[in-house]
């Protein structure tokens, strides 16, 4: 069965968590600016964005531990303004796991079973299974201290699944980890929360992991939801300049449309959007395709090889620099002249240009971000090394299902 | 937040209030005459001056006799330096009864230095710096551990001798610990009581004897409530010196590891100096104890129990109970107090360590006061405070309530810091798991404060069984505490009431270091506050 189908299904029942126009503010300074999100059962959502945008008071507010400023949380149509959160049933994974250091695997993964006033031979059996689920079975009398971060991070969960929650919150899991570990604990997470059907909202900065891991993503800046949609949705159509920075697009240009065409001051493309006047528009890295006659002409500047292709960095003539995917056919070198031929139907429109933010703010978080992931800006070391999987724009939920 | 305020309230802004009163209302009315008095009266003003006096030799000798230790225990390591850092504490935390006792043989006429210095200042002053010795060794030996060693190496490098690196590198560097270390022998030694009631004589008295004085043999309560204030302004005024100098604290500096600036001694210089310290510190610290102990068993007859048989009756001294009485009474009244200091102690430090700003602030600071308020103070105070409306002189529940009161800052300052510093977030995450804000406090902060506050009942069992500036006034004849019992003992004529009094204060002092060899166990480095 296609998750996408069900997606669909979901949006019309089963609407299990709201957030209302929730504020919170920090003396000056204001981590959510009237935040509206909203769960469906049995949905995975990711709350995605830089550090900094409030995405884990957004998880504080939800689990009663933040008292918002305005606005409420509704669980299934009733306001949770009132209960404390010892009495919401909702799991919630901190980013640095929090597990009592002076409890054994067994007293931190039974905590919540015992403040539900569980019998000892069931809590036991729970633990147990919660311990076989994360893979961590026959660890139960270890001590916490003793544990690498791979094995707390899967006591932490057991800890937050073992009592059965309503909804699962967590924030940023995989954060202190290694990078192979961190991919492999995604796979098994997104396994586990199909199979156990579970409601959650993932917190992270990283987007390769929402996409991997959600059903339906949250993009949060400075307080306020900027995107909400599919991760497809998110990665073909990001909703603003801005966005697609984050993503990790870099070649932003101006141009003028018309007619089903792009008009730039140093090539014309045709484009599937029907707009017209000026436009700022995203150029994906993987919308080029290396055409002889193509209409935008540059000379490579560097080559990166990336596993499944190359990432070029092609100067445009009288132009800007912009980065391209080169994964089919011979790859051009260094220094030789190129011509790129963008696909309609993978070219970004943004909203009018006048009213669009052209560059991320100094200082903000998502400029360095976008350094930082796969869109290097120069040719340093840094641009060799960033591994990317390939085909990106062809990834969807379903592809990482066990 | 409520009991240990009420317990603070109660038990110690409101004697020390009406201790207030009582000084400025000799009779019926408003009268500063007390206070006159104080400045008129020849022996008080010797007093205080003799108190002022002996209070700035005491710390300069103290330091002086400390800082080659301290260099030794900071700088070399040599077989059994952690248990010797241990033992040369346990002077510190004898009561002042056992050191006054241990002198007073020491240096008596029949003593091993065959001179007899008793009733002299020298007695006090050598009680002092035996007494104080590990505050130096602790406080500046505990930052010079620290102390980058290369800085002397580039003062060396640059060609300045031993003695100019001490002075111009090693001393400013130091002088921060010096301060403060200087500031709390200078504090103790201030309001020394025990030492000088047993040591001084009639020829010395310091204005902690000046107010048991007045209290007890002239029944001048106004007069003894005016040098109360006197005292209380002068420590007072000695703490917030302190507190200012503490905040302009000198140079920021890296501190590095303990362990990586201690070496072996190698040159013999080196070996003479390392075993010449700890050979002057042996003789210092252990021969009063040693000789103590020595007579406690030393008879007419030869060596044997006799003293320590002798405990369990009244015959020939001038008690109403038998002494093995009162080491019955300091056991329950220093498990008691523990008990009580446990748990407004943990209270205390629940608050300060949950609640931000300056409520906590405060809070910790009036949490504080009983700490820096002198023991005889206390005890007026409460004499005073609970005779009506709150009759309580008749019941021996004072003796307990004024040891916690001692021992509560002890409490708070080694279970508040490990309070603190709990994630908030295992806080949060055992609510999210379903537990309520009580059960949160009993699954997450008692747990892991458990140690931290074994470590302050420790020290306020330890405090309890030797106090005896409060308990003097407080105890009742019938029930005294052992360092009561020891010190009407020493004030009775004949060898049996003496080697009584050593039996006593052997079994006080055994009592007493085991409690704090125990904590040194428990204590986990570098988390406590003092």
């Amino acid at each position: 069965m296609r998750r996408t189908v069900a997606t669909e299904a979901w949006l019309a029942e089963a609407l299990m968590l709201e957030v209302k126009g929730v504020s919170v503010r920090f003396g000056d300074t204001v981590a959510l600016d009237g935040l509206d999100v909203t769960v469906h059962d049995g949905e995975v959502l990711a709350v995605l964005g830089p550090s900094g945008c409030g995405k884990s008071t957004l998880l504080r507010v939800v689990a009663g531990l933040q008292p918002p400023a305005e606005g409420s949380v509704l669980w299934d149509g009733r306001p949770l303004d009132d209960v404390p959160p010892h009495m919401r049933n909702f799991g919630l994974m901190f980013q640095d796991f929090a597990l009592f250091p002076h409890k054994t695997v067994t007293g931190n993964v039974g905590f919540g079973l015992r403040m539900l006033g569980m019998a000892a031979p069931e809590i036991d059996r729970r633990v147990a299974e919660a311990l076989e689920m994360v893979g961590l079975r026959g660890y139960e009398g270890r001590s916490i201290a003793y544990l690498s971060g791979g094995e707390q991070q899967r006591v932490a969960l057991a800890r937050a699944l073992a009592p059965e929650p309503r909804l699962l919150m967590l924030d940023e899991p995989l954060g202190s980890l290694d990078r192979t570990l961190r991919e492999r604990l995604l796979l098994e997470l997104r396994g586990l929360f199909v199979e156990l059907g579970i409601t959650a909202i993932y917190v992270t900065h990283d987007q390769e992991e929402a996409f991997a891991i959600c059903d339906r993503m949250v993009v949060m800046r400075a307080g306020r939801v900027a995107q909400i949609g599919t991760p497809e949705q998110v990665w073909r159509r990001p909703a603003d300049e801005w966005v697609a920075r984050f993503l990790g697009f870099t070649n932003i240009v101006d141009a003028e449309l018309a007619g089903g065409e792009a008009a730039t001051s140093w090539a014309r493309f045709r484009v599937a959007d029907r707009g017209e006047g000026p436009r700022r528009l995203v150029l994906r890295p993987d919308v080029f395709a290396l055409e002889e006659g193509g209409p935008v002409r540059g000379t490579v500047l560097a080559r990166a090889f990336r596993g499944g292709h190359y990432l070029l960095r092609v100067r445009i003539e009288d132009g800007p620099t912009l980065e391209v995917e080169a994964d089919r056919g011979p790859v051009p070198a260094v220094g030789q002249a190129v011509a790129l031929r963008p696909d309609p139907e993978g070219v970004v429109v943004l909203a009018d240009s006048a009213s669009a933010d052209r560059e991320p703010e100094p200082g903000d978080p998502a400029a360095a971000q976008v350094g930082r992931r796969g869109a290097p800006r120069s040719s340093g070391p840094d641009f060799a090394r960033t591994a990317r999987s390939s085909d990106r724009g062809e990834r969807d939920c379903e592809d990482v299902q066990p | 937040m409520g009991v240990p305020t009420f317990f603070l309230l109660l038990f110690f802004v409101y004697p020390l209030l009406r201790i207030l009163w009582t000084s400025l209302t000799p009779g019926a009315h408003l009268d500063l005459a007390p206070f006159a008095e104080v400045f008129r009266r020849p022996t008080l003003r010797a007093a205080a001056w003799f108190t002022l006096w002996q209070a700035v030799i005491s710390t300069a000798l103290t330091l002086l006799a400390g800082l080659p230790g301290a260099y030794v225990f900071a700088r070399f390591d040599f077989p059994g330096r952690s248990v010797l850092r241990a033992v040369i504490t346990v002077p510190f935390v004898l009561p002042a009864v056992v050191v006054g006792s241990a002198f007073l043989v020491l240096l008596g006429p029949a003593g091993p230095l065959g001179v007899d210095l008793r009733r002299t200042v020298w007695a006090i002053l050598i009680a002092h710096v035996f007494y104080n010795y590990a505050v130096v060794l602790r406080t500046v030996g505990g930052l010079w551990a620290h102390l980058d060693p290369r800085l002397e190496d580039a003062a060396r490098v640059l060609g300045a001798g031993r003695w100019r690196i001490f002075r111009e590198v090693t001393l400013p560097l130091l002088r921060p610990a010096l301060a403060a270390a200087a500031s709390i022998v200078f504090l103790f030694t201030f309001t020394s009581f025990g030492v000088i009631l047993i040591l001084g004589g009639l020829r010395y008295a310091t204005l902690e004897v000046e107010i048991y004085r007045q209290t007890t043999s002239f029944l001048n309560l106004p007069l003894a409530g005016a040098l109360s204030v006197l005292q209380l302004v002068g420590v007072s005024a000695i703490l917030f010196v302190y507190s200012r100098y503490q905040e302009r604290r000198a140079v920021e500096q890296t501190l590095r590891p303990a362990r990586e600036t201690a070496r072996r001694p190698r040159t013999p210089g080196e070996y003479l100096l390392v075993f010449g310290t700890l050979g002057f510190t042996g003789l210092l610290l252990g021969t009063p104890l040693f000789v103590l102990v020595e007579r406690s068993f030393r008879t007419s007859a030869g060596y044997g129990l006799t003293f320590y048989r002798a405990l369990a009756d009244t015959q020939g001294s001038a008690l109403f109970v038998p002494p093995v009485v009162a080491v019955r009474n300091s056991l329950v009244f220093a498990l008691a107090a523990m008990a009580l200091a446990l748990v407004i102690g943990l209270m205390a430090a629940t608050v300060v360590a949950y609640m931000r700003g300056a409520v906590s602030r405060w809070f910790d600071v009036l949490l504080m006061l009983p700490l820096g308020t002198s023991a005889v103070t206390i005890g007026l105070g409460f004499i005073l405070a609970f005779d009506r409306p709150i009759d309580l002189r008749t019941s021996p529940v004072l003796i307990p309530l004024a040891h916690a009161l001692v021992a509560v800052p002890f409490v708070v300052r080694t279970a508040a810091p490990v309070m603190r510093s709990v994630k908030g977030s295992l806080r949060e995450a055992a609510a999210v798991l379903g537990a309520a804000p009580a059960r949160v406090w009993r699954e997450v902060d008692l747990p892991l404060v458990t140690r931290s506050a074994l470590v302050g009942a420790g020290f306020a069992f330890a405090i309890s069984l030797g106090e005896f500036g409060a308990t003097a006034f407080i105890a009742r004849p019938d029930t005294p505490t052992l360092p009561v019992a020891i010190y009407r003992l020493l004030g009775q004529p004949g060898s049996l009431n003496l080697g009584r009094a050593m039996a006593m204060n052997t079994i006080l002092m055994v009592t007493t270091a085991l409690a704090i060899l125990l904590i040194e166990r428990f204590r986990v480095v570098e988390e406590s506050e003092f």
